[in-house]
Order: structure tokens, then sequence, then C-alpha cells
């Protein structure tokens, strides 16, 4: 048996609801498929399965919020039986705020088991029942179905009661409160130092300008997929900058999981993964990047690109400023930072000449390593940026 | 549906938390909605797409509003 359980989305997050189902039991599942969708603080996202199998049972209704590590579901393999009954009662729903996490660990934290009240009945329900609860923000608990064996359908759904008082206008969002829990904590845990380091956008503008004239609109490479490039590539030589520091010690990671922070219009931001970095091209982190960014403000995030990154980068664009000062986000141990593409003076042999120029940044935790082997980093950074065409 | 509310349209799969009533036409529209570089070539290659248009490099930084994309379309396609 497998089970599939509450993912974290970094240190901030201590629970979850779960919003649909988007398999049965008896539905064979391969790892990676989307299997349910989860509501967090920060985001909505889609939920995979980490293992192949088939649906044993599901084990938390609809519309519950339960603690991070709760097991959502069973698997069982082809060749196992089928189990008659949960063998494990689901965790109560969260009722009162969740004690601090000390120690997550990505991908996902597995708690000890939850004592709690027998199961309650899974809620059938229609997608167009479901779709409209969300849509006005009530819960399937409660809601007497009419459908077929009791299913809810979608004329079973309806508003809730107008509330006696409005909510307090201007309390902090959810999205607020949650980066002011993950950043709260970096700037209590991590001793932070930072770097920067001036480089020359010369030749990374012109390879682009010259490998974007060839290119229809749809495939054209933006400066920011290539620094991401850059960033992973130099990684490689600098592990220390890549992964978690997780109970007093830092673990570094074998994969490169770059997340990209993303300003989300609606107020806050978000940190999802393009996963395997170092091991893509360029165009392929284009695309990659281009469709995270589609995703992430339509809130359709996968939890492993919202769980596993090892280290972030964040670019201010275009219309940013020249600096950026990141904070790092646990458990991750570093973040790298690049400010708008401006036009700076440059010297050029004798010469002082425009040269457009972008300043890179690096915080990084002085538990797990120092300001020179951060300045190397840089410095590796500024060297794979002068040579684009071999990135 | 004139050509400009498909292009409106368009913008809005790209940047669904985007209100298109809201939107004014003749107004830039990457400062008017706070869209970054990456939202904007997105939305210039399914403008593309969909209406069968090569938008060349070179105009890029002539697209600026919602009037110039219908204008755009209009007249190369």
């Amino acid at each position: 048996m497998r089970e599939i359980r509450m993912p974290s989305l970094g240190a901030d997050m201590d629970a979850g609801t779960l919003l649909e189902w988007k398999v049965a039991v008896g539905d064979k599942v391969a790892r990676g498929d989307v299997v349910g969708l989860v509501e967090t603080e920060k985001a909505t996202m889609e939920l995979e399965s980490f293992a192949d199998g088939i649906v044993d049972a599901l084990l938390v209704e609809l519309g519950a919020k339960v603690p991070v590590g709760t097991v959502l579901a069973r698997l069982r393999d082809a060749g196992e039986t089928a189990l008659a009954a949960p063998v494990t009662a689901p965790a109560p729903p969260v009722t009162a705020p969740v004690p601090p996490v000390t120690a997550p660990a990505p991908p996902a934290r597995v708690l000890p088991p939850v004592p709690g009240p027998p199961p309650p009945a899974l809620v059938r329900s229609s997608p167009a029942a479901r779709k409209r609860a969300r849509e006005l923000g009530v819960s399937l608990t409660g809601v007497s179905g009419t459908g077929p064996h009791g299913a809810i359908v979608l004329r079973d759904v309806v508003p809730p009661a107008p509330r006696a008082a409005p909510p307090a206008p201007r309390a902090p969002t959810s999205m607020r409160q949650a980066i002011a829990l993950a950043m709260s904590r970096s700037k209590r845990e991590i001793p932070h130092f930072y770097l920067a380091h001036t480089i020359s956008m010369k030749h990374a503008l012109a390879w682009l300008t010259e490998v974007n004239s060839t290119r229809t609109i749809q495939h054209r490479i933006l400066p920011g997929a290539l620094l991401l490039r850059a960033v992973a590539v130099a990684l490689r030589d600098f592990p220390e900058l890549n992964g978690f520091y997780i109970d007093d010690e830092f673990r570094p990671s074998e994969e490169v999981h770059l997340a990209t922070a993303i300003s989300l219009r609606t107020g806050g931001l978000i940190a999802p993964a393009i996963l395997d970095a170092d091991e893509k091209p360029v165009d392929q982190l284009m695309e990659e990047l281009q469709d995270l960014v589609v995703r992430a403000r339509g809130g359709h995030l996968k939890s492993s690109e919202l769980t596993s990154a090892t280290i972030t980068v964040t670019s201010l664009g275009d219309r940013g400023c020249e600096t950026v000062f990141p904070v790092i986000a646990p458990p991750q141990v570093a973040i790298v930072g690049f400010g708008a593409v401006l036009e700076r003076p440059w010297v050029e042999g004798t010469a002082v000449v425009p040269h457009p120029t972008v300043v890179a940044t690096l915080a990084a935790d002085h538990r797990v390593c120092d300001g020179h082997r951060g300045g190397l980093f840089l410095a590796t950074l500024d060297r794979l940026l002068q040579e684009p065409a071999k990135l | 549906m004139t050509l400009s509310d498909q292009i409106l349209a368009t913008l809005c799969k790209i940047a669904p938390d985007v209100d298109p009533t809201s939107v004014d036409r003749a107004r830039p529209l990457v400062d008017q909605l706070d869209l970054d570089s990456i939202d904007y070539l997105t939305f210039l290659a399914a403008l593309g797409k969909e209406h069968t248009v090569a938008i060349r490099e070179v105009d890029i930084p002539k697209l600026r509003t919602i009037d110039d994309l219908t204008h755009y379309i209009e007249s190369h396609r």
C-alpha cells in the first residue's frame, strides 16, 4: 500500500484544504498523475501521485482542511487485495491554528498519526456541484444530496446565508500571512550574507538578438530564460547553494529544482520550480517558464512544482530597479537575484563605453557556506554569460 | 465579436486575473495591467497563432495597446 499525503508548500504551510478528487476508488494512476485539487493559503495546486497504483481508498472528505502530512488517499499495487475499510482514521479537520512548524522536510513531511473521530462518510457529489460549491465558497459537508444514491448535485448547492457582520476590512490576506510567516522565519533563523556583482550582458543580448531574429515569436527566448540557464549550470559546481537546511544540518540536493518568483497581480507572489533545470536547454527553460507563469496566474500549479524547489531565482524584469537583495525561502539555503538589465558605463580596454548590464545578487545561508564560495559562484555566472552560445 | 474584443479575450486567457471591463484599449497594456515580459510575450505569441499573423521582432516595441494590436493584425493578415 502506498499513501498520498497532504503536501507541504514549504515552511509556512501547516494545512491544506482538499477541493476535489480527480480519481475514484478503483482507478489506475501513474506517478505524476493529477489525482486531486488542494487549496493552500498561497495557491490552489494540483495534487500529484508520487507512485503508480490503483486507488484503494479516498480518506478525506471534500472541503476538509487537514494538516500537512495527513494521508489523503491510499494506493495499492495491481496484485494487492483491496481493503474493505480505511485502515487509518483521517486526521480531524483543522479547527484551531496548527502549532508552528519547526522542522519541515521537502517535499512532504509525514506527521505522526493523529487519533481522530470515526472517519466521516465520503461525500458523493457531481463535478458541477463541486465547482459551484467552490465558486460560492461553501463546503459540501452537511449538504443533503438529492441525486442518485444521495449524491450532491448542482441544485443542492446554495449560496451561504448572509453573515451578520462583514469580515474585518483590513485583515491581511492568507497569502500575505503565509509570506509573513515564511519571511519572518527566514530572517529569524537564517544568518544571511549578501553579495552583488555587475555582469555585462553585451554578448548575451547580442546572442539573443541573433537567435531570435530567425525565430517566430512563439519560439522567442527572453533574457530571463538565459539567466535561469546560467544559474542552473553554475550550480553544478556549487552544491552548497542547492538544497535544504533541516534539523540543524545541510542536506544538499542531487537535483536542481529552480524556483522562480512570480509576482501575482492579485497580491503576493509564488515561486514554482522548474524541475531538473540543469538538464534542460535554454529553449526548454523558456517554454517551461512561460507555461509556469500562465498556470501560476490561473491557479493550476502542480504540487511537485510547489514543494520541491532546491533554490530560488528572483528577477525584477525590465521595469524593475537595478538591484534586489532577496530573502531566502526556508528550508532552502540560497536565493539568486537579478535586477533590470540597464545600460551603464563599462570599461572596455582603455575606453569607457555603454554596456547593457545586470546586477546579480546572491543571498546565502552562513550556516552552510561563506562569502568566498558565494563570490566564486557569481563569478562563474558572469563567465557563463559571456559565452551564451555554449550555454 | 470585434477583432478588438477577440484580442482582449486572448489577453484574459493569458492573464485570467485581469478584469476585461477595466481595460482601456488605448493605453499601454504593460503599465496599465502590470504585465511582465513573459505575460506579454505569451500574449503576442497566442495572438500570432490565433490570427495567423507573423509578428516580427522589430515590431514588438510598437505593439503596446489593444488598439495598436488591432491595427497591426488587420493590416498583416
